[in-house]
């Protein structure tokens, strides 16, 4: 079992009359990749700061290394930031941002001279490390946003902090920076071995580059768990459509592997239900497959199909039947088609869902409806 | 068919109003004063080519006798001349009174009282008429007086030192109080700031009296201390009642520049400090204090410039011996122009020196001011 490097115990926040954090519980091991994911004012950043020190909580625990360190000043916590607006230093250039964390630090006299140097150094390998060699005199303002994001996590990450908070550090790169750095931040993660706590709201981003992904909303962690557990094994509709888009639609267990969904029986593969249980039912896009009228589980007509670059994004209503699914396909198909969907018992994801509103997840976007 | 030709107005015409508006308002008194300080006047006195036939060839281009050099001719009278001596007849007087004159290059080099006969009876053939000219003349007099007069440098290096110190008290309570200000609750604030501000809604000169009558020999402190049994304290009148009242009347001009520049201070960025290890000092020094120097600077600029050219306040409560240069500006402008606009001119030169020793480092216009008002 990983040790606890962060733990938060029922922590709770109230600004300006609104619980911002209810009653959360997280628990962070050491040299892990953590991200917060949610939707935006869900209180990531909220979070980010009870842990950095600047927000303090009404009530509840923050541990560090099974310590409790509610009253120890951000300067103290061996914790770092990359803070979402950046917030670097109008007043001094690239290096004196990147290196205004070593000046902070205690020297003794003797190493005053080499210390000069060892700066230098350490800031060079720093701004090697996030491709802004060159930029040592460059006043920040000059920066375009996605180098100052870059100065941004070269300051943060100068210190080698034993936690590296990240508050969407990559939301100002283009797609193509972007899918750099997150490789890059993955390996200096895996380097260093410093425990990242991420934030973001970008699911493909979480995904990919997290150990352990938290699902927030409206204040609460509605899911801890791997990338993995978390795209497949979504524990509410909420996550099920924030990871994705998905299908979901509502299905009653008749017994444990058996599932009514649009008034047919599906097998699962999810048991522990009681017997006739109502429950949330997702089927990710991309695990229906399209075939003849013929051959299909069901059967609905092609409404919209529109090319998204790797795959084809269809609506398919289906016949005898009020729904309409989100089909994701290599294939295209001709609108006003009447065509077969097919999925497996393993792609079919059940969830304790009585009070789940699906009117929320339509699927009908209302683009579409018009043509 | 041709299209009408389309006229277009460049934007900038539209400041050019703006700028005459500048040039009339800002820059003529400047130009003025500087001229001033770089001339003098003359009392021209030349000979009358128009005047009696002359076998003088000399004294065509007789120009000038500065009054200075001799008061006497600075009166408006007649002026004769035989060749050898001059001779005023003063109009009020109807006096004659009679100089010999030497020349040297054309131009009257000395003249002394001629002791010999007047020269009513001098033939008059050969007298020319002196005719005294105003007008002015470009020299450096001015500023040479000033810097060869010790008693001016002494006063200005008195200002300055009073300007200095007021300044620096300014800025070591304006500094903290500003950061405090900047630091509270919206409400206390508000409250506070106008707390601040109110007495500047009283015209100064009474705060500078009310003041008066709190430190006078016999005044209320006095009072006080005496009925305490302690001695009376001799405030009025010293360099310290000149500096306090200056603090007392300039503090808002450097608590406010200071006050908006930190409250524009983002609070991620001091955030980001904590965050690099830096303490509050450090977080002060290094982060807080830096960006607000541009307020600092205008709070520094707004304080010392005025605090230099104040006349009232040295007056009323430095006395005599505490006067400033301000006040000897005043004098002197009231009775020689001309010394006293190069003494402003003097004065402006070193402030502008000393604002561009303070905005040093900061370049970007935009910040100067500190966005006050
Ligand atoms: N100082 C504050 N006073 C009042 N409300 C606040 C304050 N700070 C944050 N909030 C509110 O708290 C909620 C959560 O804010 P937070 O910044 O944590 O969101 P977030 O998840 O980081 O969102 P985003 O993805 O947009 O950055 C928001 O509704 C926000 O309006
Ligand atoms: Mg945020």
């Amino acid at each position: 079992m990983a040790e606890s490097i962060i733990r938060l115990e029922n922590i709770s926040v109230a600004l300006g009359g609104e619980q911002i954090l209810k009653n959360l519980n997280l628990n962070i091991n050491d040299k892990e990749f953590v991200t917060l994911l949610g939707p935006s004012g869900c209180g990531k950043t909220t979070t980010l700061r009870i842990i950095g020190g600047f927000q303090r909580q009404d009530s509840g625990n923050v541990f560090f290394a099974n310590e409790i360190i509610n009253d120890l000043p951000p300067y103290k916590r061996n914790v770092n930031t990359v803070f979402q607006k950046y917030a670097l230093f109008p007043h001094l250039n690239v290096f004196g941002n990147i290196a205004y964390g070593l000046h902070m630090q205690k020297v003794p006299k003797e190493e005053r001279k080499k210390r000069k140097q060892e700066i230098k150094k350490r800031v060079e390998e720093m701004l090697a490390l996030v491709n802004l060699r060159g930029f040592e005199n460059r006043d920040i303002t000059s920066l375009s946003g996605g180098q100052q994001q870059r100065v941004a996590i070269a300051r943060a990450l100068i210190n080698k902090p034993h936690v590296l908070l990240l508050d969407e550090p990559l939301g100002a790169l283009d797609l193509k920076l972007r899918k750099e750095m997150q490789i890059e931040l993955k390996n200096i993660q895996i380097k260093t071995g410093i425990t990242f706590i991420y934030v973001t709201h970008d699911q493909e981003e979480a995904l990919t580059m997290s150990d352990t992904v938290v699902v927030m909303k409206g204040g609460e962690i509605q899911q801890i768990g791997t990338p993995q557990d978390i795209y497949n094994e979504p524990k509410n509709a909420f996550v099920a459509d924030f990871i994705g888009e998905s299908n979901i639609l509502p299905g009653v267990m008749l017994e444990d592997y058996r599932v009514e969904i649009c008034g047919r029986l599906f097998e699962c593969v999810d048991k522990g239900f009681d017997d006739n249980e109502k429950v949330g039912v997702v089927v990710r896009p991309e695990d229906i497959e399209i075939k003849p009228e013929s051959e299909g589980f069901l059967t609905g007509v092609v409404k919209s199909c529109v090319f998204k670059g790797v795959h084809y994004e269809m609506t398919i209503e289906q016949i005898n039947y009020p729904y309409t699914w989100l089909v994701h396909s290599t294939d295209a198909a001709e609108i006003g088609d009447t065509v077969g969907m097919c999925f497996y018992p393993n792609d079919i994801h059940v969830m304790k869902g009585e009070d789940i509103d699906y009117s929320y997840f339509s699927n009908v976007p209302e683009e579409d409806t018009e043509e | 068919m041709k299209p009408f030709p389309k006229f277009r107005l460049k934007r900038s015409v539209f400041a050019y109003p703006y700028v005459v508006f500048a040039i009339i308002f800002l820059v003529a008194p400047l130009v003025l004063v500087i001229f001033y300080s770089l001339t003098r006047e003359i009392d021209n006195y030349s000979v009358n080519k128009s005047s009696v036939n002359s076998p003088e060839v000399i004294m065509d281009n007789l120009d000038f006798i500065g009054y200075e050099q001799d008061p006497v001719l600075s009166q408006v009278g007649t002026y004769y001349y035989d060749g050898e001596t001059l001779t005023v007849i003063n109009y009020r007087e109807r006096h004659p009174e009679t100089y010999r004159i030497f020349f040297e290059n054309e131009k009257i080099s000395l003249i002394e009282e001629y002791e010999g006969d007047t020269l009513i009876d001098a033939d008059l053939k050969d007298v020319k008429f002196l005719n005294r000219l105003k007008g002015v003349y470009f020299t450096i007099d001015n500023f040479v007086k000033f810097f060869n007069t010790g008693d001016y440098m002494k006063v200005f290096l008195r200002s300055l030192y009073i300007a200095f110190m007021s300044t620096l008290f300014c800025l070591i309570i304006g500094f903290p109080t500003a950061y405090v200000l900047s630091k509270m609750k919206e409400r206390t604030r508000n409250i506070v700031s106008v707390m601040f501000l109110l007495p500047m809604w009283i015209n100064f000169l009474l705060r500078t009296y009310a003041w008066r009558t709190l430190i006078e020999k016999t005044g209320i402190i006095n009072t006080v201390l005496e009925s305490v049994g302690l001695p009376a304290q001799n405030l009025m009148y010293t360099q310290g009642a000149v500096i306090l009242v200056m603090v007392y009347d300039f503090l808002p001009f450097m608590i406010l520049p200071i006050y908006n520049t930190l409250i524009k201070i983002d609070r991620s960025v001091i955030e980001a400090s904590y965050d690099l290890g830096a303490n509050h000092y450090r977080t002060l020094f290094r982060v807080i204090f830096p960006l607000a120097l541009p307020g600092i600077s205008s709070g520094v600029t707004m304080t010392f410039v005025p605090a230099i050219t104040a006349f009232a306040i040295s007056k009323i409560m430095g006395g005599t011996q505490c006067a400033t240069i301000g006040e000897t500006i005043e004098r002197e402008f009231s009775t020689d122009m001309w010394f006293g606009s190069a003494m402003s001119v003097i004065i402006m030169v070193l402030m502008l020196a000393s604002m561009f020793l303070i905005a040093g480092g900061d370049n970007d216009g935009e910040n100067i001011g500190g966005g006050l008002l």
